[in-house]
C-alpha cells in the first residue's frame, strides 16, 4: 500500500496535468448530469410578495380538513418499485 | 454604438456605458423576471425601471447579474417590502446592511418601502399590513425611517399602502399620519394613486381631501396599478390595466402637484411586455398634458 | 371612545389571528376594527389572512415544483397549510422560506408511503439555494491554479474548497430520475423504478450560471463530503476514495466543483 505522501503527490500531479476548469458540462462518475439554463425560467422569489395583495388565499383550507380526501394525485402514480405498491 | 456583448444563458450584457444615468423622469415600468429576455433583446424605449430590491438579496447568481445589466442600460429605482418600518420590532439591521450594499452596487435614483408593517417578533408575513394611526405608531415609524436613512446614507421614499380596514382607536387620519412622518423624518413620498383610490373606497374617505392635505413638494414618485372589484371591496392585486377612476385621480394628482415620475406596476398574471408598455405610454400622455 | 392597545399588542394579535384561526383572542382583535359599510371586522381581516397565507403558499409552489407535480396541486395546497402555521418565516427574503419542508414531510402521515418525497424535496431546496449562492470564493482562498506552487512538504495541509454553490445530496432512491421526468421539457413515459436504487448527487451552478445536477460515484461523493467537512488532504488520502484520488481530483477540478484551497498548517 502506498503511503499518503505518495498518494497526494501523485494525485496532484495527475490532476494538474489534466488542466483546470476546462469542461463546462461534466462527466462525473462517467454519467451525464442535467443542466438547465434558468435565465428566463426562475422567477424572482419576491415576485410573490410584492406590494400587491394576493388572492391565492387559503383561509378555507384549515377549516375543512375533514372534507378533503388525503390522497396525492399527481405523477407519483408513475413511480414504481420499492417497498410501496401503487 | 454597440457595446461588447457576452452571452450567458441567453443574457446579453453590455459593457458599462460611460454615461452615468441618474435621475428619473416620465412613465417607467416595474421590472418583472419574465421580461428580462425581451428587454435585453429589444432594448425598448422605457425612461426607467423599478426593481424589487427583495429579489436581489441573495448572495450571488443570475438575478444580480441581470439587475446590473439593466442598470447599465436604464436609470433604475429600488422598491422593497422588507423593511417593516411600521413594526414594533427593532429595525432588521442585517436586512438594512444587505440593502445598503445592493444600493451601493446598483446606484438607484431612489430606494423606497412602505408605510406599513410586515413582521412582528421576527416573524415575517411578507404582506403589507395596516397601522393604527396613533401617535405611538407614528413615533415608532418616524424612528425607524430615521434609522433606515442613517444606515442607507440617503433619503428614503415611503409609499402609502392599499388597505381593507382601519382601526377604531386611530387618533388621526391617514393623511395626517403620513404628513407627520414626512415632516419629522425628511423622507419623501411615493404616492400610489391606485392604493389611495382603493383605500379611500374601502374605508369611505375622500381621496381628494387626502391629496389636498399632502405637502406640495414632497411627492417624488407615483405608482399606478390595476385593482379588482370584488363587490364588497376593491382588491389591490396589480393584475389588471389601470382602472378609469384611478386614471381620473391620477390626472387630479398631476394637476395639483405637476409632472411627477410615474411607474406602472403589474404583479399578478403578468402580461406581455407590450401591454405594460402601452400602460406607460398612456401615463406619459397624462404627464405630457401637465408638463 | 374606543379602547386602544399598544402597537406591539396589536401586531401580535393580528399575527395570531392570521395563523391561528381558532384562537379565543381573535374576537378581541376584530373588536378593534372599524367596520365598513360592506364588511365586518372578521371579513376585513380575512382579506389579509388570505393574502398572507396565499403568498407563502405561492412561495412554496415555486420552490418545490416537482413535489407539486408528484402529489398534485390540490394535495400540495392542503399539505402546506399546516406547514405555514408550524414554521414561521424568519427572514424578510421570501427566498429563505421553506427550508424545513423536507423535515415536515417526513412526519406528514398522508405521504408516508411516498418514502422518496422528503429526499426529493431536499433536492429541490438544494437547487433553490444553489441558484442564489455566492459567485466568488470567500476572501483568503487560493485559486487552484496555485496548487502547483505548494511545496511537497505542505501538501498534507491543503484543504480543498468547493465552488460556493455546490450542495451534496444522497438518497436510497433514484431522486434525480424522479426530478428529471417531472421537468417541463422532459419527453418520455415518466416511469421511474425505485428499485434502481441509491444515488449520490451534487447540485451546483457552473461559471456560465447553468444550474446542474450531477451524478457522483460513491468515491467522488466521499471525497467531496470530506472536503465539505473540512478534512485536510492528508486525511482524505487515507479514505477509500484515495485509490483513485488522481482521477477524482482531476474531474472535480476540471468541472470547477473544486474551485480553490487553503493551507492550514
Amino acid at each position: 500500500m502506498k503511503d499518503t505522501k505518495t498518494i497526494m503527490n501523485t494525485a496532484l500531479a495527475g490532476a494538474l496535468a489534466l488542466g483546470l476548469a476546462s469542461v463546462s458540462s461534466s462527466a462525473l462518475a462517467g454519467k451525464p448530469g442535467f443542466e438547465k439554463c434558468q435565465g428566463v425560467a426562475k422567477a424572482g422569489m419576491n415576485d410573490c410578495g410584492t406590494s400587491k395583495h394576493s388572492c391565492a388565499g387559503q383561509s378555507k383550507a384549515d377549516g375543512d380538513a375533514e372534507e378533503w380526501v388525503y390522497v396525492p394525485e399527481g405523477t407519483c402514480n408513475k413511480i414504481v418499485g420499492g417497498k410501496v405498491k401503487g | 454604438m454597440a457595446g461588447f456583448f457576452v452571452f450567458l444563458c441567453g443574457i446579453s450584457m453590455t459593457d458599462k456605458r460611460f454615461s452615468t444615468v441618474s435621475g428619473i423622469a416620465g412613465a417607467g415600468l416595474g421590472l418583472r423576471s419574465g421580461h428580462y429576455q425581451h428587454i435585453f433583446e429589444t432594448n425598448p424605449s422605457v425612461p426607467w425601471f423599478e426593481l424589487l430590491s427583495d429579489n436581489y438579496m441573495g448572495e450571488g447568481g443570475l438575478p444580480i447579474v441581470r439587475a446590473e445589466a439593466i442598470r447599465d442600460l436604464y436609470p433604475i429605482t429600488l422598491h422593497g417590502v422588507g423593511m417593516s418600518l411600521g413594526s414594533a420590532d427593532a429595525l432588521n439591521v442585517d436586512y438594512m446592511a444587505r440593502l445598503k450594499s445592493l444600493a451601493d452596487r446598483l446606484e438607484p435614483t431612489y430606494v423606497s418601502d412602505h408605510i406599513a408593517w410586515v413582521s412582528i417578533d421576527g416573524q415575517y408575513t411578507h404582506d403589507l399590513l395596516p397601522l393604527p394611526y396613533t401617535l405611538e405608531a407614528q413615533k415608532n415609524i418616524i424612528d425607524k425611517i430615521s434609522q433606515a436613512q442613517d444606515i442607507l446614507g440617503r433619503t428614503l421614499l415611503v409609499e402609502n399602502p392599499s388597505s381593507y380596514l382601519m382601526f377604531n382607536f386611530s387618533e388621526m387620519s391617514e393623511q395626517e399620519f403620513v404628513g407627520g412622518v414626512l415632516e419629522q423624518t425628511g423622507c419623501q413620498l411615493l404616492l400610489d394613486v391606485n392604493n389611495l383610490y382603493v383605500s379611500a373606497q374601502n374605508n369611505s374617505f375622500s381621496a381628494s381631501e387626502y391629496l389636498a392635505a399632502l405637502p406640495k413638494d414632497r411627492i417624488k414618485e407615483i405608482h399606478l396599478a390595476g385593482y379588482e372589484n370584488k363587490g364588497d371591496y376593491l382588491f389591490d392585486t396589480h393584475g389588471y390595466t389601470v382602472r378609469d377612476p384611478v386614471w381620473r385621480l391620477y390626472q387630479e394628482t398631476l394637476e395639483m402637484f405637476g409632472a411627477i415620475p410615474t411607474l406602472i406596476e403589474w404583479d399578478t398574471d403578468v402580461p406581455d411586455f407590450d401591454v405594460l408598455l402601452g400602460e406607460s405610454k398612456k401615463a406619459q400622455m397624462f404627464l405630457d398634458e401637465v408638463a | 371612545m374606543n379602547k386602544g392597545m399598544s402597537l406591539l399588542e396589536l401586531q401580535r394579535l393580528f399575527y395570531k389571528t392570521v395563523f391561528d384561526s381558532q384562537s379565543p383572542e381573535n374576537g378581541e382583535f376584530y373588536a378593534r376594527i372599524k367596520t365598513t359599510v360592506n364588511l365586518s371586522g372578521e371579513q376585513s381581516v380575512n382579506i389579509y389572512k388570505d393574502s398572507i397565507l396565499g403568498g407563502l403558499t405561492d412561495a412554496l409552489f415555486s420552490i418545490y415544483p416537482v413535489c407539486v407535480k408528484l402529489v398534485g396541486e390540490m394535495f400540495f395546497k392542503h399539505m402546506v397549510a399546516d406547514y405555514l402555521r408550524r414554521y414561521p418565516s424568519n427572514s424578510p427574503d421570501l427566498g429563505d422560506y421553506g427550508s424545513e419542508f423536507s423535515v415536515y414531510i417526513t412526519d406528514f402521515e398522508p405521504v408516508r408511503e411516498l418514502e422518496y418525497l422528503a429526499d426529493l424535496v431536499t433536492l429541490e431546496w438544494s437547487w433553490h439555494r444553489a441558484f442564489n449562492a455566492p459567485d466568488t470564493l470567500a476572501a483568503g482562498i487560493c485559486s487552484i491554479a496555485d496548487l502547483s506552487t505548494v511545496a511537497e512538504v505542505d501538501q498534507g495541509s491543503i484543504h480543498f474548497v468547493t465552488t460556493p454553490s455546490a450542495i451534496l445530496v444522497r438518497s436510497i432512491f433514484p431522486i434525480h430520475q424522479i426530478w428529471q421526468v417531472n421537468q417541463e421539457d422532459y419527453v418520455g413515459n415518466g416511469i421511474v423504478n425505485l428499485d434502481d436504487g441509491a444515488v449520490c448527487l451534487v447540485v451546483w451552478r457552473n461559471a456560465a450560471f447553468g444550474m446542474r445536477i450531477d451524478v457522483l460515484s460513491e468515491q467522488e461523493y466521499e471525497f467531496l463530503q470530506a472536503v465539505t467537512d473540512g478534512k485536510s488532504f492528508s486525511e482524505i488520502a487515507t479514505l477509500p476514495c484515495a485509490s483513485d484520488l488522481s482521477g477524482i481530483l482531476g474531474r472535480c477540478m476540471q468541472t470547477g466543483l473544486i474551485a480553490g484551497f487553503t493551507l492550514v498548517k
